[in-house]
C-alpha cells in the first residue's frame, strides 16, 4: 500500500512539475513582440478555424487548429505593420472583453463592433470595416418576399448573444423574439432547422452564409429608414485594453494604409475563402452519416487529440482532487483540543476548520465554469499571473474536486467503526499512525466509488473549460460544428467518445474495487509446517485447504 | 501471585463524571504482577469506565493512576503507556483492512518498531497459543465472534504488555463460542499474566480470579477472594446481584 501510494506520489509530482514547465515555457517568448489577437474562430468570413494552413491561415495559439478569414487577414496586416509577431487565441465570443480587460488578450479583432455599451470596459481603434445590417430568412419560406423591416412583422427570431444584432431584433413588429444564441453557426441552423424564421446579422455575415447555404437568402435592411441604428454601431473596430494608447496609435495608423478597395477586396477574398464555399461540399442533399465520416476524415486526429485533453484533464485534476481532499478531510477529523490545553491552540484549531469549510463551501457552491474564468481572467487582471488555459483547466478541476472528496473522505473516516480508533490507540498508536494503518486505507475503499464518479464528471465537466480557451474534446468539436454548420454530426460524434471514455474508467475503476476487496476465499495454513517459519511462508498456499466463504 | 511485591499499577481517588452524571466515584485499587481481577457489576455501575479510564481510552475527572509508581496522567506519552497495557474489547475490534497475522504484526512494527521478521514470528506464536494459527490468510470478516475474540487476544498478547485488560469480552458472543475464549484466557491466567477482566460470567471468575471486586453505583462495594465476594457476599448489593444470576442459572459454582 505505501510504495503504491509513494508512486501516485511520485507520478502526481512529475505530472505537476511537467504542467508547470509547460505553462512556464508558453510565457518564454519574448511578449513585447508578440500581438495576441483573440477571436471566436468560428464567425465566417470574419474568422473561422480549419484543420490546414490553407489560403494563408495562422496556427491557433495551443492548437493543432488554423485560423483564417477577414480578421486574420486584418490581425496579419496589423502585426506586420506594427512589427509584432500574430497569435491568435481562440476564445469564446462573451470570455473576448474580459480577455483584453484582464490583459489575457492584447487586443480583440472579432467582427465586434465598437458600441457604446463596449466602449465603457474596453477603448476601440477606428473601424476597419463598416457592416450594415442584413436579415437571413429561409429561401422559398414565409418570409421569402420581404424587403424591408416591416415585411418581417410577427417573425419567430433571434440573434446572437451580446451583440448589437440582438438588440435591433425588438425593431421587428411584432417579433417573437427568442432567446440568443451563443454564435452564428447555432443561429443559422437554427433558421434551416425552422426553429426561427429570421435572423439579423451583418452584411458580410449574411453573404457568407447564404453564400455558403444555397437554401438561405439575405434582406439587405441597410436602406431601411425603419430601422434606427446608432452610426457607430456600425463600426467594426478592434478592441484594446482601456488606456492602452500606446498600441491603439499604433493599430490606428496600420489601419490607416488600408485603403477601402483593398478592404472590400480582402473581405470578398475571405467570403470565397470560407470552408463551406469550398465548391466540392454538397449542400444539405447529404445524409448526416456522410457528415460524419467527412468530420472523422478531417477533423478525426483533433477529436483525439480533444479526447486526450480531455482525459489527461480528468486524469490529473481527480488525481490531484484526491490528495487535496484527502488532506482536507483528514484535518476535518482532528479532534477538537482538550479544554486543558492553550487557547492558542485552540483558536489556530478553529481557524483552520473554519477556512477549511469555506474552501468546500466555497467551490462546491459555484460553478465550475464561473471559477475557470474568474480564476483565468482574474489571476491575470489582479495580480498579473499569466496562467495558460491548461494550466488554470488543471487547477480548477483539482480544487473542484478536492472540494468534493473532502466531504467524501471526511464520511468515509467517519464511517469506519470507533472501535478500530481505540484499539489502535489501545496498542498505543498515535493518531496519524491510526489514520495511516487503519483508517485510511479502509476509507479508501470506501470512496473509490466516489473517486469514480468524480472521474467520471470531470470527464464530462472538463467540456466547460472551452470558456478559457482550453482545447478540449467540447472546443474541438464546437470547431468542427462551426465549419460545417453541423451540430447534430459533430456532437454525436463526441457524444460517443464521452461515453467510451466513461465507460470504460467506470470498467477499470470496478476492476480496481475487486482487486482491493482481494479473494472472498482463504487458504487455511498446515499446522506442521509451522514448525519451520520459513517453510510455512512457501507453503502457505499449497498445503492449506480451501475454504470457502459467501459474502 | 506468590511473592508479595510492588503493584504494578494503582489507581488512587479515581473520579470520572459525563456533565452532571457521576460514574466513578473515588475507586482505590491495586493490581500486583500475576494478579487476576475480576471486575462484576451490574450495567452501569461503572466497570467498563473504570477499565477504560486504565487504558486512558477516557481521562479521568480525578485522582492518579499509577504504573510502577508513575503517574501516567502526567508527563509521559500515553502511547508508550499503552504499548504496555494491553486490551480487549467487547466487539473485538480487529482491523478490518489487514489479514490476522498482520492484525497482530501491525502494533509491533509501528508502535514498538520491531522489524518484520520478529513480528511475523512473534505473531505466529501468540495465534498459535490461541489456536487461530491456521487463519492467518483470513480476514477478520471471514471470521466467527469466538474466533475474532482469540485473534483480538493475541494481538494484545503479541506486544508482550505487563498487563491485559479485558473489557466483557465475551459478551457479544454466542453461547457456544464463550467456551473457547473463556478457555484461552485461562491458559493466560495459569501462564501467570497479569489481567484486568470485567466480566459477567461469574463461573469463570470465581475459578479464575486471585481477586473479584463488585462495583455498585460508581464505587467499589466488595472485595476480596472469590470465595469471599461470590460464595460469601458480605454486601447486600452484592448479594443481591449475586442471586440474580443464581435465579437465572447462569452460575454454577
Amino acid at each position: 500500500m505505501k510504495k503504491r501510494i509513494q508512486r501516485i506520489a511520485v507520478f502526481l509530482l512529475a505530472t505537476v512539475l511537467l504542467a508547470g514547465v509547460a505553462a512556464g515555457c508558453s510565457n518564454a517568448g519574448d511578449r513585447r513582440k508578440v500581438l495576441r489577437v483573440g477571436m471566436e474562430c468560428n464567425y465566417a468570413p470574419y474568422n473561422w478555424s480549419q484543420a490546414t494552413a490553407d489560403n494563408g491561415a495562422v496556427k491557433i495559439s495551443n492548437s493543432n487548429e488554423y485560423a483564417n478569414g477577414y480578421d486574420v487577414m486584418m490581425a496579419q496586416k496589423i502585426a506586420d505593420a506594427t512589427g509584432r509577431r500574430l497569435e491568435i487565441v481562440k476564445t469564446q465570443w462573451g470570455g473576448l472583453a474580459p480577455g483584453v480587460v484582464s490583459g489575457k488578450l492584447d487586443a480583440v479583432i472579432a467582427g465586434m463592433s465598437a458600441t457604446s455599451d463596449r466602449k465603457s470596459t474596453v477603448d476601440f481603434t477606428d473601424n476597419y470595416y463598416r457592416a450594415t445590417i442584413y436579415a437571413l430568412v429561409k429561401k422559398g419560406g414565409k418570409f421569402t418576399n420581404a424587403k424591408t423591416l416591416a415585411d418581417l412583422k410577427g417573425a419567430v427570431c433571434t440573434s446572437q448573444q451580446d451583440t448589437i444584432w440582438y438588440d435591433l431584433l425588438k425593431q421587428i413588429p411584432g417579433a417573437q423574439i427568442q432567446p440568443a444564441l451563443a454564435d452564428v453557426s447555432s443561429m443559422i441552423v437554427s433558421l434551416q432547422s425552422g426553429k426561427c424564421e429570421a435572423l439579423l446579422v451583418d452584411k458580410p455575415t449574411a453573404l457568407a452564409a447564404v453564400y455558403a447555404n444555397k437554401d438561405l437568402q439575405n434582406i439587405d435592411l441597410g436602406g431601411d429608414k425603419d430601422l434606427k441604428v446608432p452610426e457607430e454601431e456600425l463600426d467594426i473596430a478592434v478592441a484594446v485594453q482601456k488606456g492602452n494608447t500606446e498600441l491603439k496609435d499604433s493599430i490606428n495608423k496600420a489601419l490607416a494604409d488600408i485603403s477601402e478597395s483593398e478592404r472590400s477586396q480582402m473581405m470578398n477574398q475571405a467570403i470565397k475563402d470560407q470552408p463551406l464555399s469550398n465548391g466540392k461540399i454538397p449542400q444539405n442533399d447529404e445524409g448526416s452519416l456522410y457528415w460524419i465520416g467527412k468530420m472523422l476524415n478531417e477533423y478525426g486526429i483533433l477529436f483525439l487529440q480533444g479526447a486526450g485533453v480531455t482525459l489527461l484533464l480528468a486524469l490529473v485534476g481527480t488525481l490531484i482532487g484526491c490528495i487535496i481532499g484527502l488532506l482536507v478531510g483528514v484535518l476535518r477529523t482532528i479532534p477538537k483540543p482538550k479544554k486543558s490545553r492553550n487557547p492558542l491552540l485552540k483558536c489556530l484549531y478553529w481557524l483552520l476548520q473554519f477556512l477549511l469549510a469555506a474552501y468546500i463551501e466555497i467551490f462546491r457552491g459555484t460553478p465550475m465554469m464561473v471559477q475557470a474564468m474568474v480564476l483565468y481572467f482574474g489571476s491575470m487582471s489582479v495580480f498579473h499571473l499569466d496562467m495558460t488555459p491548461m494550466f488554470a483547466g488543471f487547477f480548477i478541476v483539482s480544487i473542484n474536486t478536492g472540494a468534493y472528496m473532502a466531504e467524501s473522505v471526511r464520511g468515509g473516516i467517519e464511517s469506519v467503526d470507533a472501535g478500530q480508533t481505540e484499539a489502535a490507540q489501545a496498542l498505543g498508536m498515535t493518531h496519524w499512525q491510526t489514520m495511516e494503518n487503519v483508517i485510511l486505507p479502509q476509507t479508501f475503499r470506501i470512496i473509490l466509488p466516489q473517486i469514480g464518479n468524480n472521474l467520471i464528471i470531470n470527464i464530462k465537466d472538463t467540456s466547460v473549460l472551452n470558456v478559457i480557451s482550453v482545447t478540449e474534446l467540447y472546443y474541438e468539436a464546437n470547431s468542427a460544428a462551426g465549419v460545417y454548420y453541423k451540430f447534430f454530426e459533430a456532437f454525436s460524434i463526441i457524444c460517443v467518445i464521452y461515453f467510451i471514455m466513461t465507460f470504460v474508467c467506470s470498467r477499470l475503476l470496478r476492476l480496481m474495487e475487486r482487486k482491493i476487496d482481494g479473494s472472498n476465499y482463504y487458504t487455511l495454513v498446515d499446522l506442521d509446517a509451522m514448525a519451520d517459519p520459513t517453510g510455512m511462508v512457501a507453503g502457505r498456499s499449497q498445503k492449506g485447504g480451501m475454504h470457502k466463504w459467501g459474502k | 501471585m506468590g511473592e508479595v511485591n510492588e503493584p504494578i499499577l494503582q489507581v488512587k481517588h479515581l473520579r470520572k463524571q459525563f456533565g452532571n452524571n457521576e460514574v466513578l466515584m473515588d475507586i482505590d485499587f491495586d493490581t500486583y504482577p500475576s494478579d487476576v481481577v475480576c471486575i462484576i457489576g451490574a450495567s452501569g455501575s461503572g466497570k467498563s469506565t473504570l477499565l477504560r479510564c486504565i487504558n486512558l481510552l477516557e481521562t479521568p475527572t480525578q485522582g492518579v493512576i499509577l504504573f510502577h509508581g508513575e503517574n501516567i496522567l502526567k508527563g509521559t506519552k500515553p502511547s508508550e503507556y499503552r504499548a504496555k497495557v494491553g486490551m480487549v474489547f467487547q466487539s473485538f475490534n480487529l482491523f478490518h483492512n489487514m489479514t490476522v497475522l498482520k492484525n497482530c504484526m501491525v502494533g509491533m512494527e509501528k508502535v514498538l518498531k520491531k522489524d518484520k521478521a520478529y513480528a511475523e514470528e512473534n505473531a505466529l506464536k501468540y495465534l498459535k497459543k490461541v489456536g487461530m494459527a491456521q487463519y492467518i490468510n483470513a480476514k477478520p470478516a471471514q471470521l466467527s465472534g469466538g474466533q475474532q475474540q482469540r485473534v483480538a487476544i493475541a494481538r494484545a498478547l503479541a506486544m508482550e504488555p505487563e498487563i491485559l485488560l479485558f473489557d466483557e469480552p465475551t459478551s457479544a458472543l454466542d453461547p457456544q463460542m464463550v467456551g473457547e475464549v473463556l478457555e484461552v484466557m485461562r491458559d493466560l491466567a495459569h501462564d501467570g499474566l497479569t489481567m484486568i477482566i470485567v466480566t459477567h460470567e461469574m463461573a469463570f471468575a470465581h475459578d479464575v480470579a486471585s481477586r473479584v471486586v463488585f462495583m455498585d453505583k460508581g464505587v467499589i462495594a466488595e472485595e476480596g477472594t472469590p470465595q469471599e465476594v461470590i460464595e460469601n457476599p458480605k454486601n447486600e448489593r452484592t448479594r443481591e446481584f449475586l442471586s440474580r444470576f443464581h435465579n437465572q442459572g447462569g452460575g454454577n459454582f
